[in-house]
């Protein structure tokens, strides 16, 4: 046996494996190409983010982004490049869609449509490139983890010179039920007016929801001290409003102002969930309703439409999450209908609601579930369309993934590392240097020290036309299952290449 | 590099060479005696009377009755036999329809089983059959409250590994034993009829762990002879007297009709005859290893980025577990072989699959490192010099391959 008869490779290979050429990084390069788990998403992506939600091209460096671990994690570097060619939407039972380009890693477990899960604690999940998932494929989405039981709140709105309305109000307030039942209302039915030093938050109610008022009055009483101004009933709606301008900005500041921007605070979703029913429950008793069919929430608020799905989940609350369109000024409203029959038991149970009646018989049909971290549901839809325009990725610290609305993804990989140094010859421009860096196999290595060696000295032109199969010809031949190690230095030659002209 | 060098074989846990002990007590089966043991002429008697006598070394060395010892073709076969002739049988007995889901029985694994496990629960699940598969964190033990957990009032198997291949972690069947006694003795008093059976897989156990079946209550017990110097392509179902089964091979009316198929005598024999001599040399071999292995282990870890996977003291006295940060294990193992050691890899480029080793994963190693892994295997003719070698060599080809690699390791031994 000679030293170079190992497995499945040809002299050529184990020739370039033994002696690699062109090992390196050039720095400044003047094009950076990276595969591995390569990359990106459409540019309005959202990303689950501490403590809301963003769309991708909007993140920066240390914004933190929910990973798939359920933990929140710094981003490292963010990336965009250009990108042109077949782009994947996926749909997900209940959660809603996300735009990824065919390579990027999803966390999911392979089903398919062939089978059907049997037993649900059983299964290997992994990270699968989106070209390879179909409909009936599981994805896992994470469950956020994170839990602090903040006790009080430092209420440090300083009062303004001239405000002499604003009453004394309490220094820190206790994150009790109280406190929590209040913040739901307001998410739903509240309102606040800023200025200087006049300010009012307020609620509004429907005119038979005499009992919401009752409540509120109690509750500002017993949280803040404070009774209500002139009570409005009129055009079928009761206005309740509190005049203090501290008040006001507070609320403001940490749950938004307006229906369309109504938030939480990454306080208030890392609470324990004990907690979070509350906010949940005088949330729901706003905008939703439940009875033995089915409950349903409907909201404005992007933001707290996302939020409130990471609250659910963390509920372990099955819905169906829907974006409609809305007439008027808002452009879009969000729903979520829940009608599993375990699910609507626990919501109603958390609504201290009783069903006149047994439940009707409706168990969730798309087979959903959760498990310890994660909520699986499978992929309903894949479709596939040309882009060209930009798209973006991340780095993430320790998790190395993030979330979107409706997929775990993994993070922008460096399994290799491409780097060209461009010259002139000449009007032509040239790869004058080149280098790698990999963690591969033998064929990763020789097909990149082979790929650097044939593009070095030729013109762009030429060397974006290299293509795997030409690697792989030049070496004498790759193992069949190797094929996609080849894929990756040419991947990787073209991407650096597109990575310079993008910059010039 | 010259073609005189010494090989250095680090692959023990792969398979072993013929013991020339063992060889020279199966030769004249594969000569002179080749008669076939049906035959009931004399030639063919003295073919029968060898597998007998085999069988009788096997089962005494395990505390069985030779009646329970099937000869098999390797464990894969004895690992299939088990499950779905145990399974199988249960559901004859129950007389439940093939599509009848409800009812089917229940089956306990583990997550870092031998794929001949694995893949039989896989098949076994097509057919309606419950498995729960038992996670065993970053260790890559079995928590015996999790089996106690998972065990209902349908469970009729429980198959856990004794000592995994990959990690060398020896799990504490003969404690899982008990718990199952136990539970069995009270679904007696409860009048709950469906059996509950425990199976493991001692492959790699076999030859250096405490092997008497009643100790470690155990029901069916499955063993191939290529792990201790015997030749390929024999192996042995241990199954207890009153487990029913139902048989997997269909044929002539070879082992008392529970495996179909001609004898592979000169195997059996083999076979007999190596496990008789492992067992003659446990004691020693194992401190000897133990020895080796915890040396090498402890040079190994001096790397910056390494560490051990499995557990540090459950481990098998021959297996030594490592991954690598920022190097890929198949670029290690042809860098390795240019020195003529030989190891192996759970890294997914040596795959067909090109997914990382299943065992390492469950351990909730990242990809990125499970990449990185390299196994080291010892055995009979290791000596401290191939050791000695490996270490020597072994720092620089990771450094080699680092300074390659795309991957920040960073010096932490963290995962």
């Amino acid at each position: 046996m000679s030293d170079s008869d190992f497995g499945p490779y040809s002299k050529k290979v184990m020739e370039l494996f033994e002696n690699p050429k062109n090992v390196g990084e050039i720095k400044p390069a003047d094009g950076i190409g990276k595969v591995g788990n390569p990359v990106c998403l459409a540019p309005n992506s959202l990303i689950i983010t501490n403590p809301s939600i963003e769309e991708i091209s909007l993140l920066k460096k240390t914004d933190k982004v929910l990973g798939h671990d359920g933990k929140f994690h710094k981003v490292g570097r963010v990336f965009k490049r250009k990108y042109k060619g077949d782009i994947l939407t996926i749909s997900t039972h209940n959660l809603g869609k996300t735009t990824l380009t065919p390579d990027h890693l999803v966390y999911a477990v392979k089903i398919g449509s062939r089978y059907k899960f049997t037993h649900k604690d059983k299964f290997f999940p992994d990270w699968y490139q989106a070209k390879d998932l179909e409909k009936g494929d599981f994805i896992l989405y994470p469950i956020l983890k994170e839990t602090v039981d903040l006790e009080y709140i430092n209420f440090d709105v300083k009062k303004e010179r001239y405000d002499f309305k604003s009453k004394d109000l309490p220094k820190k307030i206790k994150i009790d039920r109280n406190f929590l039942r209040i913040i739901g209302f307001y998410l739903s039915e509240g309102y606040t007016r800023t200025d200087r030093c006049k300010g009012t938050i307020g609620f509004t109610f429907g005119s038979k929801e005499e009992e919401y008022e009752k409540e509120i009055l109690s509750l500002m009483e017993k949280v803040f001290g404070l009774s209500s101004g002139n009570i409005v009933y009129k055009n079928n709606s009761i206005n309740i409003p509190f005049y203090s301008a501290r008040l006001a900005r507070f609320f403001s500041d940490f749950f938004g102002k307006g229906a369309e921007f109504k938030k939480l605070p990454l306080w208030a979703m890392i609470l324990p969930t004990k907690k979070q029913k509350e906010i949940i429950y005088s949330l729901w008793r706003g905008d939703g309703y439940i009875n033995n069919k089915q409950a349903k929430f409907v909201t404005i608020s992007k933001t707290l439409a996302h939020q409130l799905k990471v609250l659910l989940l963390r509920q372990r609350i099955i819905f169906s999450f829907l974006v409609g369109k809305a007439y008027g000024i808002h452009k879009k409203y969000y729903s979520f209908y829940i009608k599993d029959k375990n699910s609507l038991n626990k919501l109603s149970a958390l609504m201290r609601h009783k069903f006149s009646y047994s439940l009707e018989k409706k168990n969730n049909h798309h087979k959903t579930w959760f498990n310890d971290d994660y909520y699986l549901t499978p992929i309903w839809k894949i479709e596939e369309e040309t882009y060209a325009g930009e798209v973006n990725n991340l780095e993430v610290a320790v998790s190395h993934s993030y979330t979107t609305g409706n997929l775990a993804v993994h993070n922008c990989g460096d399994v290799m590392l491409l780097t060209i140094k461009v010259g002139k010859n000449g009007d032509r421009e040239i790869i004058e240097d080149i280098k790698f860096k990999t963690l591969g196999c033998a064929a990763a290595i020789a097909t990149s020290s082979m790929i650097t060696d044939m593009a070095k000295g030729k013109n762009l032109e030429e060397a974006y036309k290299i293509e795997k199969k030409d690697v792989s010809k030049e070496l004498g031949g790759l193992p069949p299952i190797k094929e996609h190690c080849s894929n990756l230095a040419a991947d990787a030659l073209k991407k650096a290449i597109e990575d310079y002209r993008s910059k010039k | 590099m010259t073609d005189i060098m010494k090989e250095h074989y680090f692959d023990y846990a792969a398979t072993t060479p013929v013991d020339k002990e063992v060889f020279k007590s199966l030769e004249p089966y594969l000569k002179e005696k080749y008669g076939n043991p049906s035959s009931i002429y004399s030639k063919g008697q003295e073919a029968r009377l060898a597998v007998e006598e085999a069988r009788e070394k096997i089962a005494s060395l395990i505390d069985a009755d030779p009646e329970e010892i099937i000869f098999t073709s390797c464990a894969t076969e004895s690992n299939n036999l088990a499950l779905k002739g145990v399974a199988f049988q249960h559901e004859l007995t129950r007389k439940l329809a093939r599509n009848n889901t409800k009812n089917k029985p229940h089956i306990i694994t583990s997550q870092i089983e031998h794929h001949s496990v694995l893949n039989t629960c896989k098949y076994l699940e097509q057919f309606g059959h419950k498995v729960t598969y038992l996670p065993v964190g970053e260790k890559g033990l079995v928590q015996l409250q999790d089996v106690k957990k998972a065990i209902t009032n349908k469970t009729m198997l429980v198959s856990i590994m004794y000592a995994n291949n990959e990690i060398g972690t020896v799990q504490s069947v003969a404690e899982i034993g008990k718990i199952i006694k136990a539970i069995r003795i009270k679904r007696q008093e409860k009048g709950n009829k469906t059996p509950l059976y425990f199976h493991t897989d001692a492959v790699q156990a076999i030859q250096y762990l405490p092997t008497n079946v009643n100790k470690l209550g155990v029901d069916l017990l499955s063993i191939t002879g290529h792990k201790f110097y015997a030749p390929k392509g024999v192996g042995a179902l241990y199954i207890r007297k009153g487990v029913k089964f139902l048989p997997q091979q269909s044929g002539g009316g070879q082992e008392k009709h529970r495996r179909a198929g001609t004898e592979n005598v000169a195997g059996i024999v083999g076979m007999a005859k190596a496990l008789e001599l492992a067992q003659e040399r446990k004691e020693k071999e194992v401190k000897r290893l133990k020895n080796l292995r915890d040396y090498l282990i402890e040079k190994v870890l001096k790397i910056p980025g390494t560490f051990l996977t499995g557990d540090r003291e459950k481990r098998l006295p021959h297996i030594a577990s490592f991954a690598f940060r920022g190097v890929e294990g198949e670029s290690l193992l042809l860098k390795l072989n240019n020195y003529k050691i030989f190891a192996s890899t759970g890294s997914a480029c040596t795959s067909d699959s090109l997914e990382p080793s299943h065992v390492l994963l469950a351990l909730g190693l990242k990809h990125e490192i499970a990449h990185g892994s390299l196994r080291v295997s010892l055995g009979r003719h290791t000596v401290k010099e191939d050791i000695d070698l490996l270490i020597k060599v072994l720092p620089g080809i990771v450094e080699e391959l680092r300074k390659i690699s795309s991957f920040k390791y960073g010096a932490t031994n963290e995962r």
